[in-house]
């Protein structure tokens, strides 16, 4: 029996990623080996506090809402508890938080074995992760907010990681400025909330906003939160930073996409649920950002030309998911759905992303060119590519599988009892359905392309078998050439699809300085993460996750499953005979061009934010110029004044006379036209 | 017809007036005493100023009166404003005659300068206290007059032009002062300041019209003695071609003087109401914007503290512009500071003037690095210029600023309160200059002298002046009732 000490776990979780961050900075000066060992006993750390800290939870000791560092000073009439807020759904999220950010730690190492700047990194993770349990543990919207905002500069310094790069700087700049723009009226929903209920504690919160009286206030607070919400989590009108966020080291894109940044705004919403119920006009909004966004999202991932991007995409429109099952939740309800999708979407992404990481290291890139066929020269990594993109499609019985379709169910259930948004919601999740299906579909079947030639070879092979008994074996096996495992004949790698002799080489330079594989310990993570992709569905099942799993309705899921499986099947159709087994190939080209550049928001954001508010600010700059010179003017007139003032002072008494005259005369007249 | 005497309440004006007469006839049975006869003026002055303190103090009648007709109208009295000028033009006087002593002239001229340092003072003082009209208009120009000598005795080129232009706008004024008094006296029917005649002259439409007139006389003729725009053309002349103890005795007691002189008459004008004041807030706009534009280009001294005393006069009567019973107040208060600050800022020129030679004091530029060659000199300056310009750590300064705004703000004379805003800032440009260049690089004398003690201790009882009145700025107020 672990006994609740002084030492709170839930503190731990929260200090020792931040640990990581402030000892890297600080001890570590040059030696990679220095950092990478704070790094992962950090990471390790931190997972072991989650572990205990889910074990008590699940002995009932943790404390549910351990104090941080004692309330601010405030007064009486408003109060900072600054407490955390322990139950059984944000232990589970603070696990996998940690779980995910030690893998990526531990990849990370072997992904930038050669950036010299990877001590930045690796305390830059660890900083984002310290911030991303406290917004998960936090019961204070004060917390959230210190999280909060320190999740945005991390993500700033993690995406223009590689800040030689325009365009890296430009994502990175455009990931804060898009952010920061959502947040002010996140942070204005939340201090409202907090100022209404003269308490910045969660509870008091809930407590205070929950009695009838104030649904319009509620509603405008909550729809202002929804904002920064969508913000973070890449919705509409804010997606497009994300997939602009490739451009940061894939590790980088694992931590952000799979369980820190665009899970956080789940988070906070899962934690101020009970309000959200009860404010219909929220629920409107967030059902239909949500559910815009994970439509349009699965259109574009399938539309993308480069494998990255597509798993971008696929976050945007799986947070939609998870968004949409916060939304269609009853008065009274929990949010275990989005939080169980959100656990198993932190591990079957993270995998995707490590896994996609990995290939590209090896194949030099991750547009559709270069990984058409990576599978088939690098089969080290397919089990992990087929798990993560089963479990991405939702196929059983993997966690993806579980998760989705409980919401599904959920969402019919909903729909039929006469919710209005759970309708529009099961709308959006059976597009969703199909088009990740799709997208899932056309990603393996890039990965796995076969080339002419390797067709031709193996036909080869087939009509060889066909003349087998002609030829003696003792014969065969003298003249034919060797060949290795797989049956494959041993000799220099084909040409790859399109230019691969370049690639060749830039491969075998690379694979000089850097193992071809990750270290033992990274590959252990991605086992476990593959692991956890698989069998993660059996949570619905553990005690802590309250989900009604006994009473689904088959016919639906059987219903979905088919859908599934037409799509994939359109899918393979598509892709046959194109270069690079790439079904979008299909697609016109002028889609496919818009697609790529997210259907032209972007531009959208130049033109209709960016312009203005430089015009603005231009404008503002003049007046201000304006302003200025008056005060500039005033010094020069009086310098100009005193040259005057000189002359006139010609030091002659007559002159003073005249002055004195005049003065007389003025005076005067003054007085009496005054009088 | 029996007068009443009250010696005690007169002493601060017989004491210096007696002591001018002593000095002279000291001077006939000892002939060699020389410069000693400074030492003998300021303890003269001192004494006098001795006799005033107890009327200063807070627990005093205000006002007391002496020298009453059986008719109960009295020619001599004083209130707590009216006594702190006369402390201020007595001690102000005795510092010339301090900063003068260590200076070197000719044996027969210093009991002469002496004597006149001791009449000015007496008219000085007699002024605050004048009860009629006669007596009033005489004690000015005694105040006034012999500081036409006093510069002139200097005997240089310059002295004797800035004596020349002393002397006629000094006569011209007189006679404006004198056509207004005799205004006033037709108006009235009589020469008493506070009698009924004024009332009653105020009251008959014709009558009030001369009267307003004869104001604006009078008015005209004490813009010239506090050298207040555009009766200021003197000034620079005569404060840079003076000796420096005597610029300071221009700057500082002549101006007492006038302000008392004035504020007598605007005790006497409340009944004329806002219209006359408002001719002096005019002044004062006109004087402040002229002297801080023409400071900002000078590059002498003493005609930059000269230029100086223009703005600062225009400050001094701007509380003046409305009518309140704490505009007199404010702008005496204003006055006391403005000559504690400008006494200390004529020591150290003075002090560097008779160690270094009057060429290393006259010009701005050879103030260069003051504060690292000769930091009390630098400190003291460099705080007065502080006061002076109304910044922090010159609180007293800022105190003073606020002082003779707030009347001003409280009548609502907001186009004159945004001048004087703008002349503050004005003011800063103006006194960092300087203070500036004594911060700045450093300008080794041709050559250096050593500081007479004398000055020293002038400078650094004054340093400790300003150091202590900034920190309580009501120990220096309290001495006008503030």
């Amino acid at each position: 029996m672990i006994t609740t000490g002084s030492i709170q776990p839930s503190l731990l979780v929260v200090a020792f990623p931040a640990a990581v961050g402030v000892l890297t900075l600080l001890l570590v000066r040059r030696s990679r080996r220095a950092a990478y060992a704070i790094a992962a006993l950090g990471g390790l750390l931190g997972l072991l506090s989650a572990v205990w800290l889910l074990s008590q939870q699940m002995t009932g000791d943790a404390a549910p809402s351990p104090r941080t560092i004692g309330a601010l000073p405030t007064g009486g009439s408003f109060a900072m508890p600054l407490h955390l807020q322990i139950d059984a759904l944000t232990v589970i999220v603070a696990t996998a938080v940690a779980l995910v950010s030690l893998v990526i730690q531990l990849f990370t190492r072997w992904y930038l074995a050669d950036d010299p700047r990877y001590r930045v990194f690796a305390a830059t993770v660890g900083l984002f992760t310290a911030a991303m349990q406290l917004v998960v543990l936090s019961g204070d919207v004060l917390l959230i907010i210190v999280g909060w905002e320190l999740m945005g500069w991390c993500s700033y310094l993690l995406i223009g990681h590689e800040s030689d790069r325009e365009k890296a700087r430009r994502a990175a700049y455009k990931a804060f400025l898009v952010t920061r723009f959502a947040d002010a009226p996140f942070f204005i929903g939340l201090i409202a909330l907090a100022v209404g209920a003269h308490s910045t504690s969660i509870p008091a919160i809930i407590a205070h906003w929950s009695t009838p009286g104030h649904a319009t206030a509620l509603s405008a607070a909550l729809i202002c939160v929804i904002c920064g919400v969508a913000g973070k989590s890449a919705q509409v009108p804010f997606q497009d930073w994300l997939p602009d966020a490739m451009e940061g080291p894939t590790p980088a894109s694992a931590l952000i996409h799979a369980a820190t940044m665009v899970a956080a705004g789940t988070v906070v919403l899962s934690r101020i649920v009970p309000l959200l119920e009860q404010s219909d006009p929220a629920r409107y909004v967030l059902v239909v950002v949500a559910s815009i966004s994970t439509v349009l999202a699965g259109v574009l991932a399938f539309l993308q030309n480069d494998l990255k991007r597509l798993l971008a995409w696929s976050t945007v429109s799986q947070v939609g998911l998870m968004l949409l099952a916060l939304s269609i939740l009853p008065p009274g309800a929990t949010p275990d759905l989005a939080i169980m999708h959100l656990l198993s979407h932190a591990m079957f992404k993270a995998l995707l992303f490590l896994a996609i990481g990995w290939l590209s290291v090896l194949v030099g890139g991750t547009v559709v060119p270069r990984m058409s066929g990576a599978l088939r020269r690098h089969p080290s990594a397919d089990t992990m590519m087929a798990v993560g993109l089963l479990a991405l499609a939702g196929v059983p019985p993997l966690s993806g599988f579980v998760s989705k379709d409980l919401i599904v169910d959920e969402a019919a259930h909903r729909g039929a009892a006469g919710d209005g948004v759970a309708r529009i919601g099961f709308v959006a999740i059976v597009v969703m359905v199909a088009l990740t299906a799709a997208y899932c579909m056309r990603a393996w079947l890039i990965l796995d392309h076969r080339t002419i030639a390797e067709r031709r070879q193996a036909a080869q092979t087939i009509e060889d078998s066909h003349a087998v008994q002609e030829v003696g074996i003792l014969e065969m096996l003298e003249t034919s050439a060797p060949v290795d495992a797989r049956g494959h004949e041993i000799r220099p790698v084909e040409p790859g699809p399109e230019a691969a002799v370049d690639e060749l080489e830039v491969e075998e330079a690379e694979a000089a300085r850097r193992p071809p594989r990750p270290g033992r310990s990274a590959r252990w993570g991605l086992a476990t993460l593959t692991l956890l992709s698989v069998v993660g569905g059996g949570l619905a099942l553990a005690p802590v996750i309250d989900v009604d799993w006994s009473n689904v309705n088959g016919w639906l899921i059987a219903a979905t499953l088919l859908l599934m499986a037409a799509v994939a099947l359109l899918v393979r159709v598509m892709s046959l005979g194109t270069i690079f087994g790439d079904a979008a190939a299909r697609v016109p080209q002028a889609v496919r061009n818009s697609g790529l550049r997210g259907f032209g928001a972007d531009t959208a954001y130049v033109n209709l934010v960016g312009r203005p508010v430089l015009a603005l600010a231009r404008s503002v700059a003049a007046l201000d110029d304006l302003l200025d010179r008056g005060v500039r003017d005033l010094a020069s007139d009086a310098w100009s004044l005193s040259l005057r003032g000189l002359a006139a002072h010609n030091r002659r008494p007559t002159t003073g006379l005249l002055a004195l005259t005049t003065g007389l005369v003025v005076v005067g007249v003054l007085g009496v036209a005054l009088w | 017809m029996s007068v009443t005497y009250n010696w005690a309440l007169l002493a601060p004006v017989a004491v210096p007036a007696l002591g001018a007469v002593l000095l002279l006839v000291i001077d006939l049975c000892l002939p060699r005493l020389g410069r000693l006869h400074w030492i003998l003026a300021a303890i003269i002055l001192l004494a006098g100023a001795a006799f005033a303190v107890p009327l200063a103090l807070p627990g005093a009648d205000s006002p007391r009166r002496t020298l009453c007709l059986p008719n109960k109208d009295c020619l001599y009295l004083v209130d707590h404003v009216g006594v702190g000028l006369q402390l201020a033009a007595l001690v102000s006087a005795a510092v010339v005659a301090l900063l003068a002593f260590p200076i070197k002239v000719p044996g027969e001229r210093a009991p002469v300068l002496g004597a006149l340092v001791l009449t000015a003072a007496a008219g000085a003082s007699g002024v605050a206290a004048a009860g009629d009209l006669g007596s009033w208009l005489v004690m000015l120009e005694v105040a006034t007059l012999p500081t036409v000598v006093l510069v002139a005795l200097r005997a240089r080129r310059a002295a004797i032009d800035g004596a020349l232009s002393l002397l006629t706008v000094s006569l011209v004024s007189f006679a404006i002062l004198a056509m207004g008094a005799a205004m006033w006296f037709a108006a009235t029917g009589g020469g008493l300041l506070n009698g009924g005649g004024l009332l009653q002259a105020a009251k008959t439409p014709d009558s009030h019209r001369i009267l307003v007139l004869a104001m604006m006389f009078i008015i005209a003729g004490l813009a010239f003695k506090l050298s207040l725009a555009p009766f200021h053309s003197w000034t620079p002349e005569a404060v840079g071609g003076a000796s420096t103890p005597i610029g300071a005795y221009l700057v500082v007691t002549s101006k007492v003087a006038a302000l008392a002189a004035l504020l007598v008459m605007v005790r006497s004008m409340n009944v004329l109401g806002n219209p006359v004041l408002g001719v002096l807030g005019v002044l004062a706009a006109v004087s402040m914007t002229l002297g801080n534009v023409m400071a900002l280009r000078e590059q002498s001294t003493l005609r930059f503290l000269a230029w100086s005393t223009v703005a600062q006069a225009g400050w001094v009567v701007l509380p003046l512009a409305t009518v309140s019973s704490t505009s007199l107040r404010s702008a005496a208060g204003y006055l006391v500071v403005y000559s504690l600050a400008t006494l200390v800022a004529f020591a150290v020129v003075t002090a560097i003037a008779h160690a270094d030679g009057r060429g290393a004091a006259t010009r701005l530029r050879s103030f260069g690095g003051l504060l690292r060659r000769r930091p009390v000199l630098g400190a003291a300056l460099g705080l007065a210029l502080l006061v002076l310009a109304g910044l922090p750590p010159g609180v007293v300064g800022l105190v003073a600023k606020v002082l003779a705004l707030s009347p001003v703000a409280g009548n609502r004379l907001w186009v004159l309160a945004v001048v004087a805003a703008l002349n503050a800032m004005l003011g800063v440009a103006v006194y960092l200059r300087w203070l500036r260049i004594i911060l700045g690089e450093r300008q080794e004398p041709v050559a250096r002298g050593r500081i007479h003690p004398v000055h020293t201790g002038l400078v650094l009882a004054g340093l400790a002046g300003l150091v202590v009145t900034s920190f309580a700025p009501q120990l220096l107020l309290s001495i006008v009732g503030g």
